[in-house]
């Protein structure tokens, strides 16, 4: 049901670890717990992949 | 004091205020209005009455002057106490007393001032009046003295009621500032009560709460978003710590602490 | 601390609100005129001038009937003193002495006022002063409607002498043509309207109505105007000395009507100057007619007569009884059957209701008087009295009186 929302935590792990996956967590809004519920729809998926493409800027990636 | 009550205590404490300001400030320029309002209309009508009689006291027709006062305070009754006509000396001529006349009044003779009038306030002994005085020239020289009444209660009852309208529009703007704290406590106090009770809530480590989803496009909203954006933080951190081998040698239950959990460690008793 | 500033701020607007209520001046302690010892009344009527007879005589009577209750203790050991000040029978003089009583002379009511021009002078200041006023000589309506709460009259109105006279004329005589000679004044203007209303009530209007200029004798064109009408009857309104000049008049221009005149005129004084000054022919004397409104002073069936004469022969002996005098006397009887029924605690309010609860009082004339919250007129009831051969004004019933 979410393996598209938990794929963009991954990638946030990749890019810098717990930090990067708190981080993305803080963008979004949504939490990693949260996201293992809510359904891949294409708003959930834009929140997410806007806040990855956020967490790259900052991060410098 | 809450933030409820705070708002509320202050609305109302400045419209009390204000209305209290506004009150002072009616009664004393109305007071110095009425003086002017005295001085100004009733001068005017002691010297046309001073014009009127100056053949009857120079004659010292005594009835026909006592006619012509109880005349014209018939057509006043409410707002002249008296009239009164002193001669050269300051006996009293005539006047429209019924009942003994105050011991206050025997010594409102003086001379008149630059501007050929007096006026002066009579309180007490049976008296409440404003006495305005002119002379009866013939030429240059007096030869009686014209005194006009007004009554003290008529003067007083014009500043009451304009007193007690202001009163009673602070009254009214009260209610209405109490309304209106009413309704800004509800929108604002509420969604702040409901905030903290969260934040709170997070802070004792409680993950598990729901955000009331406000809509009202402000600052509070936008605090609401950040609350969002911590409490996302705090539970993914969780997640992961939860996920990931504890710190080499500190127990499960002191990482766990770190993060505020009301846990008690082993070995530990309270 | 907030909770503190905004209490302070209430009680500063309830001062505010507070110092601006008007204030009120503080009543007088003791009622005036009241005192362990006397009770002082305050007169004003005409002790001099052309109605010197009815100030005097109505204080004559007055004061025989006060005499004796003060020689008897007073009223519960209060003696009556009256002050008595002359205006007269002037309107601005009334207003000047009623002042001097009220203001200088520390009265508890007024009585005995004399006069229509004067009474209705006066009345402005008695309703300020909220002051009784008992026993006026006078019957005129602008004294009595509206009622005045502090007036109380003891005789009856002139409208209701007025209907006595044209009741008499025209009911009795049959007479159609009815003129009237009326002094230029409220009292001339007064009894004017009560003749009208009465021919009116008749479907009657006056045949001339003409007027004199008040204290003169200039009478001749009115006179002549009533002849010139026809009149078969005339009520003249005025002092004793111009009517009487009115009857000569016209008698010696071979006019001799019926002439009717109010009791205001002084009966004894008008029939002295008729039969002494003017020498009316004793011919015509049986149609000179005075209505009244106290019985004859010298009538033996009313104890309350009998005393009067009684009283003003021991008091006053000089005096010969006459109507006025028996008014006053009548005037103090009620003023003091009043002051009995008012209490110990005397004051204006306590006269007023004392005087308005009095229901039959017998003051020995035949005809109780009653007063009412409603009703300030004492007596109702009209006399007639005609001119008789011996100079004198007499009593007679309208079936006596015939062409």
């Amino acid at each position: 049901m979410a393996e598209r929302l938990l794929e963009y935590f991954a990638r946030a792990k990749e890019l810098g670890g717990i930090l990067a996956v708190t981080k993305l967590a803080m963008i979004s809004k949504i939490s990693s717990p949260r996201a293992k519920g809510l359904p891949d729809s294409p708003e959930n998926v834009k929140v997410l992949e806007d806040a990855l493409a956020q967490l790259r800027r900052e991060l410098g990636k | 004091m809450r933030l409820g009550p705070k708002i509320i205590s202050s609305f109302m404490g400045f419209i009390v205020m204000f209305g209290a300001v506004s009150t002072a400030a009616t009664s004393i320029i109305l007071d110095r209005r009425m003086q002017r309002e005295v001085e100004t209309s009733e001068v005017a009508f002691a010297r046309s009455l001073a014009t009127r009689l100056f053949k009857v006291v120079k004659d010292k027709e005594v009835p026909t002057i006592t006619d012509t006062l109880l005349d014209e305070l018939a057509l006043r009754p409410e707002k002249l106490e008296y009239l009164l006509v002193l001669d050269a000396t300051g006996h009293r001529l005539a006047h429209t007393f019924v009942s003994p006349i105050p011991e206050r009044l025997s010594s409102v003779n003086g001379p008149f001032d630059a501007v050929g009038y007096r006026v002066e306030r009579l309180r007490g002994d049976s008296i409440n009046a404003v006495d305005v005085s002119v002379p009866v020239l013939e030429g240059i020289s007096p030869i009686g003295s014209v005194h006009v009444g007004i009554r003290g209660e008529y003067l007083e009852a014009i500043k009451h009621d304009l007193v007690r309208m202001t009163l009673v529009a602070t009254g009214a703007m009260g209610i209405l500032a109490f309304l209106v704290a009413l309704w800004l406590t509800r929108r604002i106090v509420l969604p702040i009560r409901q905030l903290t009770e969260v934040a709170n809530r997070l802070s004792a480590g409680i993950l598990d709460v729901q955000l009331p989803g406000l809509k009202s496009k402000d600052e509070i909203q936008e605090l609401e978003g950040s609350l969002e954006s911590v409490l996302a933080a705090v539970s993914t951190l969780m997640a992961e710590l939860g996920q990931q081998t504890p710190i080499a040698g500190v127990p499960d239950v002191e990482n766990a602490h770190r993060l505020g959990a009301d846990v008690v460690p082993e070995g530990r008793n309270g | 601390m907030q909770c503190f500033l905004v209490a302070g701020a209430w009680a500063a607007m309830t001062a505010t609100l507070i110092g601006c209520e008007p204030s009120t001046t503080v009543p007088q302690n003791r009622a005036p005129g009241v005192s362990p010892f006397e009770i002082r009344i305050g007169s004003s009527s005409a002790l001099t001038g052309q109605a010197n007879f009815l100030g005097t005589q109505l204080l004559h009577g007055s004061e025989a009937w006060l005499n004796e209750v003060n020689a008897k203790g007073g009223i519960r050991g209060r003696k009556i003193t009256i002050v008595s000040l002359d205006d007269g029978y002037e309107p601005a003089r009334a207003v000047t002495m009623t002042q001097k009583l009220l203001v200088e002379e520390d009265v508890l009511a007024l009585f005995d006022f004399v006069g229509t021009p004067t009474s209705v002078k006066v009345l402005p200041l008695v309703n300020r002063a909220r002051v009784p006023l008992l026993g006026l000589l006078t019957g005129a309506e602008a004294l009595r409607t509206p009622l005045s709460p502090w007036v109380f009259h003891v005789r009856d109105s002139y409208y209701a002498e007025a209907e006595g006279a044209i009741a008499l004329f025209v009911d009795r005589l049959k007479l159609q043509r009815i003129g009237i000679i009326y002094q230029q004044d409220a009292f001339g203007q007064a009894v004017l309207s009560g003749v009208q209303l009465a021919l009116a009530r008749r479907r009657l209007q006056p045949t001339a109505a003409e007027s004199f200029a008040r204290g003169t004798l200039e009478v001749a064109r009115a006179c002549d105007a009533m002849k010139s009408a026809g009149a078969e009857a005339v009520v003249l309104v005025g002092t004793y000395a111009p009517l009487a000049k009115a009857v000569k008049t016209s008698h010696d221009a071979g006019f001799t009507p019926w002439f009717d005149t109010v009791s205001f005129v002084g009966t004894e004084a008008y029939a002295r100057e008729l039969v002494d000054k003017q020498r009316i022919d004793k011919a015509n004397y049986a149609r000179l007619i005075v209505t009244q409104v106290v019985p004859s002073p010298y009538a033996e069936e009313f104890p309350g007569v009998q005393e009067y004469r009684a009283l003003v022969h021991k008091y006053f002996s000089e005096d010969a009884p006459n109507y006025v005098a028996l008014e006053g006397f009548i005037n103090a009887k009620v003023l003091t059957a009043i002051l009995e029924r008012a209490g110990q605690n005397l004051d204006r309010d306590s006269l007023v209701h004392a005087a308005e609860s009095v229901q039959d009082l017998d003051v020995g004339i035949g005809t109780p008087i009653t007063f009412g919250p409603a009703d300030h007129v004492g007596l109702h009831g009209v006399y007639y009295s005609r001119l008789h051969v011996d100079g004198t004004f007499r009593l007679a019933t309208p079936e006596e009186i015939s062409p």
